[in-house]
């Protein structure tokens, strides 16, 4: 588990991510830095990936320690799956409804705060990660720059979901858990509005 | 402070430090200068649905008193209110980005602020689903407003997340204020703003603000 001492500069890397990130370049690259770079920022620099994250991070907080591995691995196999399918399939209007809707799931289980069977908890992180594996499509790259991107965006995607995760186990007094519930809420506020978004 | 308060936040505050510091890093970034006053591109719609709410003060002392009111209730109300608000105010923001027509949006924002202050000055407990029904009815007039109004230019992502954190801040300020109740003071305190809030709405539901 991450020392909460590393989360400083982590969620400070996040909210530069966030910075760096321009409508231009919010799913190609970000000029100045270099492929392993611009993957390891892509999963904060894509907001609607970041929210799902996040999400996925303080849910994944709240569980048992033995329920964790499953679900890291589930999300892991489907970000690989997702980003290798992306050299056939191009990310479409249904993976941003699918990203938003995951988020209002995840924002919905973190503010119930209530045990869930794990099949919906598989089904859940599986799916996050292959819709930010297919939403991360490189842009016409040869197929070394495709595997180092994508080896950054696998890195990025675990430092931010673990590091979260980690911040998400330590807050155990109540009014923390009540804080991490409001957290949730936002979360299904925002994917609403975006749900919304998508379908105007 | 007393000295359970003060344990309380320094349990706390080491749990909150890094989380307040990647907003304000966050923020910070976000506000480059070539969108400081646009509402245009991500950093330009994250700032406009940051101070969308900021910008209504009929918005701003409904947010208040919601998370006054909360506080006044105590638990659950304190976390449930804060939770179900923003919730059924997305789902009006929905309606509004969507078209839906609703009627009576300003006048049901001034009246959440009539409503709730008024809930707030006369202490008034209900029960919990009553005070939840309330809250959600108001909630859906102020995501309404804030969805119909978003800026054409706005990134549609950075703006709702903007709006959301900035609509649940002003809880948090209204649930800090409103845990004055607990000393006798605070209590009168707190009824007081309850009253000042309740005029505030009355001023817009007369035209004179």
């Amino acid at each position: 588990m991450t020392h909460p001492r590393l989360l400083l500069p982590l969620l400070i890397l996040v909210g530069g991510g966030l910075g760096l990130a321009t409508p231009a370049d919010a799913h190609t690259s970000i000029s100045g830095v270099g492929l392993f770079p611009n993957g390891l920022l892509h999963p904060v620099a894509v907001p609607q990936h970041l929210l799902l994250l996040i999400g996925i991070g303080l849910w994944m907080g709240r569980r048992q320690e033995r329920q964790i591995p499953p679900l890291l691995a589930v999300l892991n196999a489907g970000l690989v799956v997702g980003y290798a399918a992306t050299l056939w399939i191009d990310p479409t209007q249904i993976t941003s409804l699918a990203l938003a809707a995951l988020t209002l799931i995840v924002g919905a289980l973190l503010a119930v705060n209530r045990s869930v069977p794990t099949v919906l908890n598989i089904s859940v992180f599986a799916l996050a990660g292959l819709c930010v594996g297919l939403d991360s499509k490189p842009e016409a790259l040869k197929a070394n720059e495709i595997l180092l991107l994508g080896f950054g965006i696998w890195i990025g995607v675990n430092i931010l979901a673990l590091n979260v995760m980690a911040l998400s186990a330590k807050l155990q007094h109540p009014i923390a858990v009540i804080g991490i519930r409001i957290a949730g809420s936002w979360l299904i506020a925002m994917s609403l509005i975006l749900l919304a978004f998508e379908l105007r | 402070m007393t000295g359970r308060a003060r344990r309380i936040v320094a349990q706390i505050a080491p749990q909150i430090a890094p989380l307040a510091a990647c907003i304000i890093a966050g923020a910070t970034m976000l506000s480059s200068t070539a969108f400081a006053h646009e509402g245009s591109g991500m950093a330009g719609g994250f700032v406009s649905g940051l101070t969308h709410p900021l910008f209504g003060l009929d918005h701003v002392v409904a947010m208040v008193a919601v998370g006054l009111w909360g506080a006044f209730l105590g638990r659950p109300a304190l976390y449930l209110l804060p939770i179900i608000f923003p919730v059924v105010m997305a789902f009006g923001g929905a309606l509004g980005v969507l078209g839906f027509p609703l009627p009576g949006v300003e006048i049901g924002i001034a009246g959440s602020a009539i409503v709730l202050g008024l809930l707030v000055a006369l202490a008034a407990r209900p029960p919990i689903w009553i005070a939840s029904c309330l809250v959600g009815a108001f909630a859906i007039f102020h995501g309404y407003a804030h969805g119909a109004e978003l800026p054409h230019a706005a990134n549609a992502i950075t703006y709702s997340i903007g709006f959301v954190l900035s609509t649940g801040m002003l809880h948090l300020i209204g649930i800090a204020f409103g845990m004055l109740v607990k000393m006798p003071s605070g209590r009168v305190a707190v009824r007081g703003l309850g009253v000042a809030i309740s005029l505030v709405g009355v001023a817009f539901m007369t035209g004179i603000a």
